[in-house]
């Protein structure tokens, strides 16, 4: 009777080391995957936030007569930008100024149909990619994990102006991006902002 | 007899790794909630770097006044402990050099939800020599001089920084009215 008690309490105890290695084996997985998801999300936002900041401040570029910015808000969600466009000469060479755009577009799932998603807390957040066209050509775009992204354009004030405007001294951008595999990460967004002086 | 006491190593063994796996969890949040940070930072400082930049390059250039030797530019140590502003109308620090060792100014992140950081920033000035193989300090005055501007977050309640260092972020301006 004891040696079957004593087996059966050996193998209880095996049993219970094992769950707890196999439980800390899978959250370091989880932790680890989290920390990837991070690094990309604080990697895509610096290299997005500086690329945009530098034909930001050269809105204007090369064109005679004040530059012409154009700004549409989101239909839906407020507060949000669903285009942004203006003029810059790309080359001193070039005859005519070109049309830069960014424009805010939905990322969908493999289906085609829904959009993608991503979980804030308790909110649902969708999935958005910008991008960059020039002339009407995509020409780049951010990692599809934008869930926030706001152009507003001030005056010499600071005052925010919008619509089509001819001048624009000051660009205020800022945006949210998701952190992929987030859906149980501790930190599920980074945000970028800064006001860029238009030269 | 032996049999308990294996057991009871075992499950100590356990629970020591245990622990341990969870501070090293506890740190590799800290770290993504430090990355957090080290974005919307860098936002701010590029913000913060852009207003430095657009003064003047020095006293001396003030107005598009042309300059035809480095010595007409201020010389060193520049002064320090300006309370210059980094958000609106700089009245007290109309050139750059007028930022290095300021008085430190807040400049805030506010998130979509409400949520604001505030940071603490600071710049310093140097002259700064282009040739060669990079850029080194310079201890009398040249026609570049380099912006830095580094960002840390005022304290949390309870003292608690969420930025392991402060962020830094590098700029070199040219004298344009120099010759």
């Amino acid at each position: 009777m004891f040696f079957i008690y004593d087996n059966l309490a050996a193998t209880l105890v095996a049993m219970a080391v094992m769950l707890v290695l196999l439980s800390m084996q899978q959250r370091m997985r989880d932790v680890s995957i989290e920390q990837v998801g991070m690094y990309t999300a604080k990697k895509h936002s610096l290299d997005f936030g500086l690329w945009m900041r530098d034909d930001i401040a050269n809105i204007g570029l090369g064109v005679s007569g004040p530059p012409v910015v154009e700004h549409t808000p989101h239909a839906t969600l407020a507060g949000m930008t669903s285009s942004f466009s203006f003029l810059k000469k790309l080359n001193p060479s070039d005859a005519t100024p070109s049309t830069i755009s960014y424009q805010l577009e939905e990322v969908y799932e493999a289906d085609g149909v829904t959009q993608q998603t991503l979980q804030v807390d308790t909110l649902s957040v969708p999935l958005f990619e910008v991008r960059r066209l020039v002339n009407g050509v995509v020409e780049g775009k951010s990692a599809p994990f934008i869930t926030y992204f706001a152009i507003d354009l001030l005056d010499v004030n600071g005052v925010s102006v919008s619509g089509v405007v001819e001048l624009t001294e000051q660009v205020r951008m800022t945006f949210s991006m998701g952190v992929p595999y987030a859906s149980r990460s501790y930190v599920r967004e980074t945000h970028w902002g800064a006001t860029i002086q238009v030269n | 007899m032996p049999q308990t006491l294996l057991a009871f190593l075992a499950m100590m063994i356990v629970t020591l790794l245990a622990i341990n796996q969870q501070q090293r969890v506890l740190r590799i949040y800290e770290s993504m909630l430090d990355d957090e940070m080290e974005v919307m930072a860098a936002g701010v400082a590029l913000q913060a770097l852009e207003i430095v930049e657009a003064q003047a390059f020095d006293s001396a250039t003030l107005g598009g006044a042309p300059v035809t030797d480095p010595s007409q530019l201020t010389t060193l140590p520049f002064a320090t402990g300006n309370g210059c502003s980094l958000r609106g109308l700089n009245t007290l620090c109309d050139d750059v050099d007028d930022f290095n060792g300021m008085t430190p100014d807040t400049l805030s992140f506010t998130m979509r939800n409400g949520v604001t950081f505030a940071f603490e920033v600071t710049a310093t000035v140097d002259y700064v020599t282009t040739t060669g193989a990079g850029v080194a300090v310079a201890l009398i005055p040249t026609y570049d001089k380099q912006i830095t501007v580094m960002l840390q977050d005022v304290p949390q309640p309870g003292g608690r920084r969420l930025l392991f260092n402060p962020v830094r972020l590098t700029r070199l301006k040219s004298c344009d009215a120099c010759s």
